[in-house]
């Protein structure tokens, strides 16, 4: 009998999590469509110590490849450094999965691999998954599908991404004399990653993922030139250990739920607006997307008013986060080259040198976004600190959000 | 023929083009791209690629 409790399209971070948090005593099935957990990696790999201290409680984690405690933002020839001790690692998004997978499975999932969903179908009360490997029933499903999520669609969300809303990337995997272990950098510059960033994630040993995404409605040309134009100019004579593409869409769905289904991670467009991260926020829905399945299950009532509590849990957990870093990604969108030169250089002014301190700090924007807002706050008390009308307009606009 | 082309030695099956698609005709297995029917040739999964693998089929 191909009969479950739940099941739980996608074996990533999202999925597995979700697995991880839903009880012992309901059987679940986690589908993936690729041979291995964890295979192939399309990822910076980049979270911060914040992600780690709260989903990860345990000691001698078995994914870490890197820890780093400096940014450096450029933007065209100017270029700020700050150390925020503690800031971020570098994961082996192999092994991390892999132990997102191991979770799971010692709660009692199951996980199918090369398995692809290829439909669902809502009946009355069950959901049907079709498959190349098979039809499978469930009382619902977690689709934790990824950026090429499929199946929310097939169950009637509306799941379509704007090309404002998707970043086109390349990465490659570099090793380079010049690479700072101790160091993240991104690169703001428009004329390379208009709508987005070069970033250079050092995974130790002098290698790094080193990458750019551009907003894929402002492309002018494509990332894997971009990327080789790119290191021609700033990394010549890095060896390049691995290429690839990958996309990252921004941008909640408007509905992450529907009756007998819950939608998580990347598939749910949950990746941060500015910094294209996405595993914090898939562990955040999947994990929400478990907890809801045990309500659900425990009440069996799989109505869409109930599956909306999955979405009030997910909005009051980040969603005024991820509005700010909306209006944010928006307003430097559509900034003019003028307006980008000022908001740059007055913001890399400002946190040059400084030593910020706060394991609070969940991403580099973040940090960038708490330094305008002190010194914001700083123009109010002392009246006359900032010089710069535009500056003090944006500060003005991110303290009143 | 299919109105899209697939380079497969450029297309990193990143899953770009399934997530831009207004219709939802694109699924992603494993090792390859399937466009189904229902294409309204809007090329925004062309638009998109990173690789520049997907282009018209002339």
């Amino acid at each position: 009998m191909n009969k479950y409790d739940v099941i739980i399209i996608g074996g990533g971070p999202a999925g597995l999590h979700a697995a991880s948090n839903i009880s012992s005593e309901h059987k679940v099935l986690i589908i993936e469509k690729d041979d291995e957990i964890g295979e192939p990696v399309l990822c910076a790999e980049g979270i911060s110590n914040n992600t780690l201290k709260t989903f990860f409680k345990e000691e001698n984690l078995p994914f870490i490849r890197n820890r780093f405690s400096k940014v450096t933002i450029r933007y065209k020839e100017k270029s700020a450094t700050i150390e925020i001790p503690d800031m971020g690692l570098l994961v082996d998004r192999s092994k991390f999965d892999k132990y997102l997978a191991e979770k799971a499975i010692k709660k009692g999932s199951e996980i199918k691999l090369n398995t692809l969903a290829l439909d669902a179908v809502l009946n009355e009360d069950h959901v049907t998954v079709k498959t190349n490997n098979g039809d499978f029933e469930a009382k619902m499903v977690i689709a934790a599908d990824g950026v090429e999520s499929y199946i929310g669609h097939k169950l009637g969300l509306e799941t379509v991404c704007q090309l404002n809303d998707m970043y086109s990337c390349y990465q490659y995997v570099i090793s380079d004399n010049s690479i700072n272990d101790d160091e993240i950098v991104f690169d703001f510059s428009p004329e390379y990653a208009p709508g987005g960033y070069v970033w250079a994630f050092p995974r130790g040993e002098k290698t790094a993922n080193f990458g750019l995404g551009i907003n894929a409605e402002m492309m002018k040309s494509r990332p894997v030139e971009v990327l080789r134009a790119y290191k021609e100019k700033f990394y010549p004579e890095a060896k390049i250990i691995r290429a690839f593409s990958g996309c990252v869409s921004v941008n909640p769905l408007s509905r992450i739920y529907g009756e007998r289904v819950l939608i998580a991670g990347d598939a749910a467009r949950y990746a941060d607006p500015i910094t294209g991260g996405g595993i914090d926020n898939a562990l955040r829905t999947g994990g929400f997307a478990g907890q809801v399945a045990n309500i659900v299950l425990k009440e069996d009532n799989f109505s869409l008013k109930k599956m909306s509590i999955y979405h009030e849990l997910v909005e009051k957990d980040n969603w005024y986060s991820i509005k700010r870093q909306l209006q944010l990604k928006k307003m430097m969108s559509e900034m003019t080259e003028e307006e980008l030169d000022r908001f740059f250089t007055s913001s890399l002014g400002l946190f040059d040198g400084k030593k910020v301190f706060s394991s609070d700090f969940y991403s580099t924007i973040y940090s960038l976004k708490s330094t305008i807002k002190t010194t914001g706050l700083l123009y109010n008390l002392l009246g006359s600190l900032m010089k710069d009308k535009y500056l003090l307009k944006i500060i003005m606009r991110l303290l009143w959000q | 023929m299919e109105y899209i082309k697939t380079d497969t030695e450029k297309c990193g099956l990143c899953g770009g083009c399934v997530a831009v698609c207004p219709k939802k005709v694109i699924l992603m297995h494993k090792d390859h791209l399937e466009f189904k029917e229902g294409c309204i040739k809007c090329d925004k999964c062309i638009q998109v690629c990173p690789s520049g693998a997907l282009s018209k089929n002339e």
